[in-house]
């Protein structure tokens, strides 16, 4: 892969590695290689190889670029056509499915939910179901709920809040279990400013032990949050480095008051993919 | 027994629970009151009961369900069998007064039961009274047909002694227990 | 635009699936019954009527699912906010249901028609009225169905509206073979009723109250203030008044 599009820094940091990620020895938090996903009748993902360890990292693409496919595949949603998937060092594909699913968390991009449940009988239900210790369910719960800032809402019926709070109340069940990794797509979909500000301080601190995915499109959220940034287009990589690397993508591209040094850079790695791609 | 209580609540068992009341007491008045409404109630009673648990084959989110580390195969077959308690239950009083229509209804509840767990599989929860529906309506419209072949189709509306009958509604519940076990609802419901 | 969203409706909506079920259904109850129309239009008739106590309930239940479409995908607030009267949405919807059953119905006819040699007394007077009565029954089905769908909270919604007017249906049919006075308000027709005693009076009493019961499930479902919602019934209510009064006595 070409240097432009794969962070120097990031090759000579520990975390990368020339040893084969799926080596018992060495397990990535996710590990995979050639990794095809089909969406429907449409190849989403296209022969990925990806590994991330600990930390946030953020998932960028335009519309229809593999993003929500792969963060499925990730979450065992869906069974990925063909390569190997490796998660928090269990084969996803012959692996033991029960064990990896109570290290993961995952907030899908729409959820369903039964009305009348309030805020915290829905976390409370799902921490049931990821079978947590029975008596550390309610302070878990309640935890979730005040890391969302929903303490005060909690026993609410979920029919009454607004979009905004059930987006929380959806982080609120995805992390109720402090997953090892953590998957959440369009996760600040509806939050305001001030909940999206204390959304990023979330991840940081869950970032410091697990391995955070976060999907999105909004290359704001990515800059403040993430340690490191993963560009799809079409189910392919585009780049994968760290923040300061995804900024100086836009060297020499014209400057615009109206766009963020990320945004040209996101803009500009796209636009190169894409004319290589088309060549 | 916390657990059991919520996924009670997300499959619906209050809103079913009151539903199948209303039906047992619609279906008790009919076979009591009304005079020769045992073939009717041999159909329409079991198809609305089915109709009603279809409901609850499935939760309001199927995939995000599916990233939980939960033996699902237990959980619906456990659903499945308090599902096939809670319509006798609801159709005893109608049966106690339907005479000789009594064995071909609890047939039809088999039967029909199938055809909704195959239509949670196919269709989604919300759809899945379809299945029967579309089956049970149409045995109906065609009639009895002890003398040929057409009876192993027309199953809900024959006799309780006509053996294809029996035969097929049995393997459709066989079939659509397993199935559903296997499988669960449609994960991305057609509604 | 009215057509081209009615032409929307009809292929994405439960039409299809509703013209497919009438299809499959009238055509096994009326074109596999023994015996046939004696090759008389007016038994061809009666025989679609009678497939009424089938295809009338199906046709509900489709409103039904209509009515709560918007709702069951949360796309109440975008429809409410749009500048297209509510009214004509209604229609719309409604519409593409009513269009689905009552060609369904005239295809069947058709059918039976043609297959069963049904010729003689072709479109005459009373088989016709008594035709008219059924198609203006699947309207009233298919707007009444769309006004429950509105306010119906639940998914069991239509389900349970279908099931429930095959039993009433059959309760009002007077199930052990005789026909009694509440079958007119249902399209179907008893076990022993004959195309004689299907009159003009009765289909036209049979008319007015299913073009009544329409509209007043068009003006429910199009959600006038709150003020008016009684009002919504007064076409309902002078259907049932005229059918009355046109037929004081027994259907036979």
């Amino acid at each position: 892969m070409p240097d432009r599009f794969t962070s120097a820094a990031l090759a000579k940091s520990p975390k990368s590695s020339s040893q084969d990620p799926l080596a018992p020895t060495r397990a990535f938090a996710v590990a995979a290689q050639a990794l095809s996903v089909r969406a429907g009748r449409h190849l989403a993902v296209d022969g990925l190889d990806l590994t991330l360890d600990t930390g946030v990292h953020g998932l960028l693409g335009p519309n229809g670029a593999g993003k929500t496919t792969l963060i499925k595949a990730l979450a065992t949603v869906q069974r990925p056509q063909a390569g190997k998937l490796s998660l928090v060092g269990i084969d996803a594909e012959g692996g033991d499915l029960r064990e990896l699913r109570r290290h993961v968390g995952y907030l899908p991009q729409n959820f369903g939910f039964y009305p009348r449940y309030t805020a915290r009988e829905f976390v409370e239900y799902l921490a049931w179901l990821k079978e947590m210790p029975r008596g550390a369910v309610p302070a878990a719960v309640d935890r979730a709920l005040d890391r969302v800032g929903l303490a005060d809402r909690a026993d609410s019926r979920m029919g009454s809040l607004s979009g905004g709070m059930i987006r929380r109340v959806g982080i609120a069940q995805a992390i109720v279990n402090d997953p090892a990794l953590l998957l959440l797509d369009e996760p600040t979909a509806g939050l305001d400013p001030e909940q999206r500000v204390a959304f990023r301080r979330l991840l940081r601190e869950v970032g410091r032990d697990s391995c955070v995915v976060v999907s999105t499109h909004l290359v704001e959220d990515v800059a403040a949050a993430c340690d490191d940034a993963v560009l799809l287009d079409r189910g392919q990589l585009v780049f994968r480095g760290n923040i300061g690397d995804l900024e100086a993508a836009a060297d020499g591209a014209p400057r615009d008051a109206a766009t963020s040094a990320v945004e040209r850079g996101y803009t500009a790695l796209l636009q190169e993919f894409r004319a290589r791609a088309g060549a | 027994m916390r657990l059991v209580t919520l996924h009670a609540r997300a499959r619906r068992a209050g809103e079913i629970g009151w539903g199948l009341l209303g039906v047992a007491v619609a279906c008790w008045a009919l076979a009591s009151f009304v005079q020769d409404t045992g073939a009717l109630v041999q159909v329409l009673g079991p198809l609305a009961v089915v109709s009603l648990l279809g409901f609850g084959l499935g939760g309001d989110d199927p995939a995000l369900e599916r990233t939980m580390p939960q033996r699902w195969a237990r959980w619906r077959a456990a659903e499945l069998s308090v599902c096939a308690i809670a319509a006798a239950v609801a159709l005893a009083p109608a049966l106690l007064q339907a005479d000789q229509h009594a064995l071909a209804a609890l047939r039809n509840l088999a039967g029909l039961g199938g055809l909704t767990a195959l239509g949670a599989v196919a269709l989604g929860a919300r759809l899945a009274w379809l299945a029967p529906t579309a089956w049970a309506f149409t045995g109906s419209a065609v009639g009895p047909r002890a003398e040929d072949w057409l009876a192993a189709l027309t199953w809900p509306a024959e006799a309780a002694d006509a053996t294809s009958a029996l035969v097929l509604a049995a393997l459709l519940a066989v079939i659509g227990a397993v199935l559903h076990m296997r499988h669960g609802s449609r994960v991305i419901p057609l509604s | 635009m009215t057509a081209r969203l009615l032409a929307l409706d009809l292929r994405r909506g439960p039409a299809p699936l509703l013209a497919l079920a009438m299809l499959g259904l009238g055509g096994a109850l009326v074109l596999g019954a023994p015996g046939g129309c004696d090759g008389r239009w007016p038994d061809a008739v009666l025989a679609l009527r009678d497939a009424g106590w089938i295809v009338f309930p199906c046709v509900l239940a489709a409103g039904v699912w209509r009515g709560g479409s918007a709702r069951r995908r949360q796309l109440d607030d975008a429809i409410t906010a749009s500048p297209l009267p509510a009214w004509r949405r209604s229609a719309i919807e409604g519409g593409a249901i009513a269009i689905a059953g009552v060609a369904t119905f005239v295809v069947l006819l058709a059918a039976l028609t043609v297959t069963g040699g049904c010729t003689s007394g072709l479109l005459a007077g009373r088989p016709a009225a008594a035709a008219l009565a059924g198609v203006l029954a699947l309207l009233a089905a298919a707007f009444t169905g769309l006004a429950l769908g509105r306010f119906a909270v639940t998914p069991m919604a239509a389900p349970l509206a279908l099931l429930a007017t095959l039993a009433v249906t059959f309760v009002a049919g007077g199930w052990s073979g005789g026909s009694t006075d509440a079958m007119l308000l249902f399209p179907a027709v008893g076990e022993d009723v004959t195309p004689r005693q299907l009159t003009v009076r009765i289909s036209a009493g049979q008319i007015l109250w299913f073009a009544g019961l329409a509209v007043s499930g068009w003006l429910l479902a199009s959600r006038f203030p709150a003020r008016f919602r009684l009002t919504r019934l007064v076409p309902a209510a002078a259907g049932l008044a005229a059918l009355a009064a046109l037929n004081p006595g027994a259907a036979g």
